[in-house]
C-alpha cells in the first residue's frame, strides 16, 4: 500500500517536472537545434537572451509592466480589503465581490472587455493600457491574501491596542499593517509573477504595439523555433520558483494556501 | 485477556525524542492511567499501542502475540480520540456500527448492536441523530460506544474528558470507571489531570521527560513517590534540603530528624525530604518536641474549606494545610512524623 | 468578520478610502463588461471597428451550427480535462496534505510556480515533449520500447495532456485547504475500527470532501474553457476552444460585435457555474 502510494505520488511529480526537464535540456543545446537530450552543452542561449535586443527588450517591458501592475493592484486591494474587514458597508462588499470576479471567468472575457474599453477611450495599443488592465485583472490576488491576513488576526490584540490609547489610524499603522505586511508581499509576488506570464489580455489590448515576453515567445513559436525560447522559459520558471520559494521559506505557505493553522 | 507488554520502546520524530526506552508490563482487565505533563509522550505511547505510529525501536506484545507486527486495522483495539473523531457524514447509529459494517455484518444485526451500545452509554434512541446535533458529553459517549462495538481486546482513550466542563468531567470519571469494571476490558486512559487518574485508575503510569517515572497503585504513587519528579507532579509537596548525619538521622534547616534511611545513602550525602502540606503540624507556641522547625508566616490562603499557610523557615518556604487562626508575620513552629517524610536522592 | 468593532462607519473616512478602489475596479473591470454587453448588439462595419445599433444578428450567428459545434467542442474538452485532472489531483492532494508541513512546502512551491507559468511556455514545452526530435519517444526508443522516434503532436491526446498538466496545479491548490483541514483522526479512527487505508479513503475521506470535489471540478472546467494557446499549439483546428474563436473574430476578422456576443455566452456560462460553486461552498458550512 505504502509502495503503491509512493509510486503514484512520484509518477505525478514526474508528470509535473517532465516538461521542465525537457525544456531545460533543450536550452542547453550547443547548436541551434531543439534536441533532447541536448547535443553538446552550452549556455549560449542564455547569453543570447541577455544580449539580443529582440529578447531582452520584451523581457524588460514585461518586468516593468508586471511591477507596475502588481503595485497598482496592491494599491486597490489594500484599502478595499481593509474597509470590508473593518466596516459594514454594502458598497465595499460589492466591490470586493467584483474584485474577486476576474478569476472566476475565462481571461478572454476580461481581455475582450479591456479591448472594448480602450477602443472606446481611443487608447488602443498604448503601453499603459496593458498595465492598467493587468492591474484590474490581478487585483484578486492581493485582495485574497490581504483579506486572509486580516481574518487571521487576533481580534484581542486590536482591543489591547485600543485600551492602550491607540486610535483607528494608529492601530492600523502599529498593529494591522505590520501584521499583514507578509500577506501583502505574497499578494504582490503572486500578481507580479502572473502578470509576467499573462498572454491573452496583453495580446488583445496591445499585442501589435507592445510586445511582452509571452507574446514574443508565442510569435517565435509560430515563426521559427529557437533554443532561446527554452532558455527564457527556464529563466521564467526559476524566477517564479525563487520568489515563491522565498515566501515558502520566510512565510507559512501551507497556511497562505488555506491549510488549517492549528495543526503542526 | 493477557497482559500488555511494552518492551524497550523508543520513538523519535526527526530530531525530537517523544519516548525514550519505555518498558512496562500492564495487568489485564484493569483501568490504567498514563499520567504526565503535556508533551511527555503519553499520546505517542497510546498511538504506538494502537498501531497509528511505528516505534523507532522496541516491541509491544499482548500476551504471546506481537502486537507491533500487526497492521493497525487488524489489531482489534478500540480507541477514543481526543477530538472524538466522529464521522460527520454518518449518523450516530452508523458511526457506532462502522466497524461492523467493514466486517460485512448485515444491516439488521448492526442496528441492533448499535442500539445495545447506545443503551450501554445511556443514550438510547439517539441513533438517528446527526453528529452536529450532539453536545460535547454526548459525542464523548458515542465515541466510546463506537470503540466498544467490536468488543476490543484493548480500550484506549486519549484525554477523553478534557473537552468537557468540570462538573460533567467528574461525573464521567466515575461512570467510565464503572463501565470498565462491568466490561472487564483492559483500558488505558491518557490524562494530565492527577485527580482524574486518582479517581479512576487501578494502576497509574507516571510519565515525564519522555520516560516512565513510576508505575503503581494510586495511593502508592501518592505516598511513596520514587523520585522528585513524581513527588512534585502528584499533589503538592514540600521539599526540604537535608544532609545525612548517620544511618538514623538527617539534619535539615538547622534541626536534626530521626528517620529511617535506605542503606545505600552514605553519611554526608545531600538528600531532600519530601513532605505533603497536610502532614505538617503547625503550632503557635513552641511544642515540647525534640525535632521541630521555627519560622514566620509569610502568606495565608483561605479557601473556606481549608487554609493553606506559607511559612518561611531559614530562608525556605514551606506550605501547611489545616485550619488555624493565625496572621501574617506570626512566629510559628512546625513538626512532622518522620514516617510521613519520603527521602529523595538529589 | 473578526474585527472587534466591526460595524457601520461613524464618519465619511471609510467612504473616502473606498473612492479609489471603486473608480479603478468599476472603470477597469465592470465598465468594460458593460461596453462588451452593449457591443454584442452593435453592427459590424468594414472601415472601422463597429457602429452603435441594436440588432440581434450577432447572437443569431453565435447560435449558428458552426459556433454551436465550437461551443460543444469547448465544453466537451473542458469536461474531459477537468475529469481526468480531478482523478489525479484528488489522491495526490490527499497524500500531499498528509506529509509533514515542512515537507509540503517544496511541492507547493513547484505547484504554484507551474500554475503561474505562462500558457505559452507550457504549450511550448509540451510541443517539445511530444516532438520527434526532443520528445519522450526518443526515451522509449532508447529503452527499446519503440523502433523509431515519432511525433505525437498536434492531436487530441496531446492537447488533453497539456490541458490536464496546466490545470492540475490549480486543482491541487483548490482541493488543498479542505483536504488538509480534514481531521487526520477521522481516518485513524476508521483504522482502529478495522478499515484498511483504501477502505477508509473511500468511506471516510471521499464522503467528507464531496462538495470540495464538485467545486474543484467546476473551477477547473472554467479554467480549461478559458484556455487559448494550448489548443492552438497542440490541437488541430477542430479542437479549438471558444477563446481562440473569440480572439480570432476580434482581432483578425475585426468583428468585435460577434466576438462580444460569443464572449457574453461564455460569460453567462462561467458566471453561472461560478455562482453555483459559491452556493455549494456556502451550503457546505
Ligand atoms: N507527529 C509528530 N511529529 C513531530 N513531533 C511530534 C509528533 N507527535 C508528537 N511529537 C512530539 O513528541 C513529544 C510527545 O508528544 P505527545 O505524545 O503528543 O505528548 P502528550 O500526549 O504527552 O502531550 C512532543 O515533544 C511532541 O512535540
Ligand atoms: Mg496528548
Amino acid at each position: 500500500m505504502m509502495i503503491l502510494k509512493r509510486f503514484f505520488f512520484s509518477l505525478v511529480v514526474l508528470y509535473l517536472v517532465a516538461p521542465l526537464v525537457i525544456i531545460t535540456g533543450v536550452s542547453l543545446n550547443a547548436q541551434k537545434r531543439l534536441f533532447f537530450p541536448p547535443q553538446g552543452l552550452s549556455l549560449r542561449w542564455y547569453f543570447e537572451f541577455f544580449s539580443q535586443a529582440e529578447w531582452y527588450l520584451p523581457a524588460l517591458r514585461s518586468l516593468s509592466i508586471a511591477g507596475l501592475a502588481a503595485l497598482i493592484a496592491m494599491s486597490i486591494a489594500l484599502p478595499l480589503a481593509y474597509t470590508v474587514w473593518r466596516y459594514d458597508i454594502k458598497l465595499a462588499r460589492m466591490l470586493y465581490f467584483l474584485g474577486l470576479a476576474p478569476f472566476a471567468l475565462p481571461p478572454v472575457i476580461t481581455a475582450l472587455g479591456a479591448l472594448a474599453l480602450w477602443i472606446v477611450l481611443q487608447s488602443f495599443g498604448k503601453p499603459y493600457t496593458v498595465v492598467l488592465s493587468h492591474a484590474a485583472f490581478l487585483v484578486t490576488l492581493p485582495l485574497a491574501t490581504i483579506s486572509l491576513g486580516l481574518q487571521s488576526m487576533n481580534a484581542e490584540s486590536i482591543e489591547a491596542a485600543t485600551t492602550l490609547g491607540a486610535d483607528n489610524s494608529t492601530v492600523f499603522r502599529t498593529i494591522v499593517f505590520p501584521y499583514i505586511r507578509p500577506y501583502m508581499m505574497a499578494g504582490f509576488v503572486f500578481a507580479f509573477v502572473l502578470s509576467l506570464n499573462e498572454y491573452i489580455i496583453a495580446f488583445m489590448v496591445a499585442g501589435f504595439t507592445v510586445e511582452t515576453l509571452p507574446i514574443k515567445i508565442f510569435n517565435s513559436l509560430r515563426y521559427g523555433y529557437t533554443p532561446v525560447m527554452a532558455s527564457v522559459s527556464v529563466i521564467f520558471f526559476l524566477l517564479a520558483t525563487l520568489l515563491f520559494g522565498l515566501i515558502g521559506k520566510f512565510g507559512d505557505l501551507p497556511k497562505l494556501l488555506g491549510a488549517d493553522s492549528s495543526s503542526d | 485477556m493477557p497482559n500488555l507488554i511494552i518492551q524497550a520502546i523508543s520513538k523519535r520524530f526527526g530530531q525530537t525524542v517523544a519516548l525514550e526506552d519505555v518498558s512496562l508490563t500492564l495487568p489485564e482487565a484493569k483501568l490504567i492511567c498514563f499520567l504526565g505533563p503535556s508533551g511527555c509522550g503519553k499520546t505517542t505511547l497510546l498511538r504506538l499501542i494502537a498501531g497509528l505510529e511505528q516505534a523507532s525501536s522496541g516491541k509491544i506484545f499482548l500476551g504471546e502475540t506481537e502486537l507491533s507486527a500487526i497492521a493497525a486495522h487488524k489489531r482489534n483495539i478500540g480507541m477514543v480520540f481526543q477530538s472524538f473523531a466522529l464521522f460527520p457524514h454518518l449518523n450516530v447509529a452508523n458511526n457506532i456500527a462502522y466497524g461492523l459494517k467493514i466486517r460485512g455484518v448485515d444491516k439488521l444485526t448492526r442496528l441492533k448492536r448499535a442500539e445495545e451500545l447506545l443503551e450501554l452509554v445511556q443514550l438510547s434512541g439517539l441513533g438517528k441523530r446527526h453528529i452536529s446535533q450532539l453536545s460535547g458529553g454526548q459525542r464523548q459517549r458515542i465515541a466510546m460506544a463506537r470503540a466498544l462495538a467490536l468488543e476490543p481486546d484493548l480500550f484506549l482513550l486519549d484525554e477523553p474528558l478534557s473537552a468537557l466542563d468540570a462538573k460533567l468531567r467528574e461525573a464521567m470519571q466515575v461512570e467510565l470507571k464503572l463501565l470498565q469494571q462491568r466490561l472487564g476490558i483492559t483500558t488505558i486512559v491518557v490524562t494530565h489531570d492527577q485527580q482524574e487518574a486518582m479517581t479512576m485508575a487501578d494502576v497509574i503510569v507516571v510519565m515525564g521527560e519522555n520516560r516512565v517515572q513510576q508505575i503503581g497503585a494510586p495511593l502508592e504513587i501518592y505516598h511513596k513517590p520514587k523520585n522528585r519528579f513524581v513527588a512534585d507532579f502528584i499533589g503538592s509537596n514540600n521539599f526540604i534540603p537535608a544532609l545525612v548525619k548517620d544511618t538514623q538521622s538527617v539534619s535539615a534547616l538547622g534541626s536534626i530528624f530521626e528517620i529511617a534511611l535506605p542503606k545505600s545513602l552514605k553519611v554526608g550525602a545531600q538528600v531532600a525530604l519530601s513532605i505533603r502540606p497536610e502532614k505538617l503540624q503547625l503550632y503557635s507556641s513552641e511544642p515540647p518536641k525534640s525535632s521541630k522547625l521555627a519560622g514566620t508566616i509569610k502568606f495565608i490562603r483561605d479557601l473556606g474549606s481549608t487554609v493553606e499557610t506559607f511559612v518561611e523557615v531559614a530562608g525556605h518556604e514551606l506550605s501547611v494545610k489545616g485550619i488555624q487562626h493565625l496572621a501574617t508575620g506570626d512566629k510559628v513552629w512546625l513538626s512532622f512524623d518522620p514516617a510521613d517524610a519520603v527521602i529523595l536522592e538529589v | 468578520m473578526n474585527h472587534p468593532s466591526y460595524g457601520k462607519p461613524k464618519n465619511r473616512w471609510p467612504y473616502f478610502l473606498l473612492t479609489y478602489p471603486a473608480i479603478m475596479i468599476l472603470l477597469l473591470f465592470f465598465v468594460p463588461l458593460c461596453i462588451m454587453f452593449a457591443l454584442s448588439f452593435f453592427k459590424r462595419i468594414q472601415s472601422a471597428f463597429f457602429e452603435p445599433a441594436f440588432v440581434f444578428e450577432n447572437y443569431v450567428r453565435a447560435f449558428s451550427t458552426f459556433f454551436l459545434q465550437r461551443i460543444g467542442v469547448s465544453l466537451w474538452v473542458a469536461a474531459v480535462a477537468a475529469f481526468i485532472c480531478l482523478l489525479i489531483a484528488f489522491p495526490f492532494t490527499f497524500f500531499l496534505s498528509r506529509l509533514r508541513r515542512s515537507r509540503q512546502v517544496p511541492y507547493l512551491v513547484l505547484l504554484i510556480s507551474i500554475l503561474s507559468l505562462s500558457e505559452v511556455i507550457i504549450a511550448f514545452s509540451w510541443s517539445l515533449l511530444l516532438s520527434k526530435t526532443s520528445g519522450i519517444s526518443n526515451l522509449l526508443v532508447a529503452l527499446k520500447l519503440l523502433d523509431a522516434p515519432v511525433s505525437w503532436a498536434p492531436g487530441f491526446v496531446a492537447m488533453l495532456s497539456a490541458l490536464v498538466y496546466i490545470s492540475l496545479p490549480l486543482a491541487i491548490i483548490v482541493l488543498y485547504p479542505s483536504l488538509s483541514r480534514l481531521d487526520v483522526s477521522l481516518t485513524e479512527a476508521a483504522t482502529t475500527l478495522g478499515a484498511s487505508p483504501i477502505v477508509s479513503f473511500f468511506n471516510v475521506v471521499l464522503p467528507n470532501v464531496r462538495q470540495a470535489l464538485l467545486t474543484t471540478f467546476i473551477l477547473v472546467f472554467i479554467f480549461v474553457l478559458g484556455s487559448y494557446l494550448i489548443p492552438q499549439v497542440l490541437g488541430r483546428p477542430e479542437h479549438w476552444t471558444l477563446p481562440v474563436h473569440i480572439t480570432d473574430q476580434a482581432l483578425l476578422k475585426s468583428n468585435m460585435p460577434l466576438a462580444a456576443a460569443l464572449a457574453m455566452l461564455l460569460l453567462i456560462a462561467s458566471a453561472g457555474l461560478s455562482l453555483l460553486t459559491l452556493r455549494l461552498g456556502r451550503s457546505q458550512l
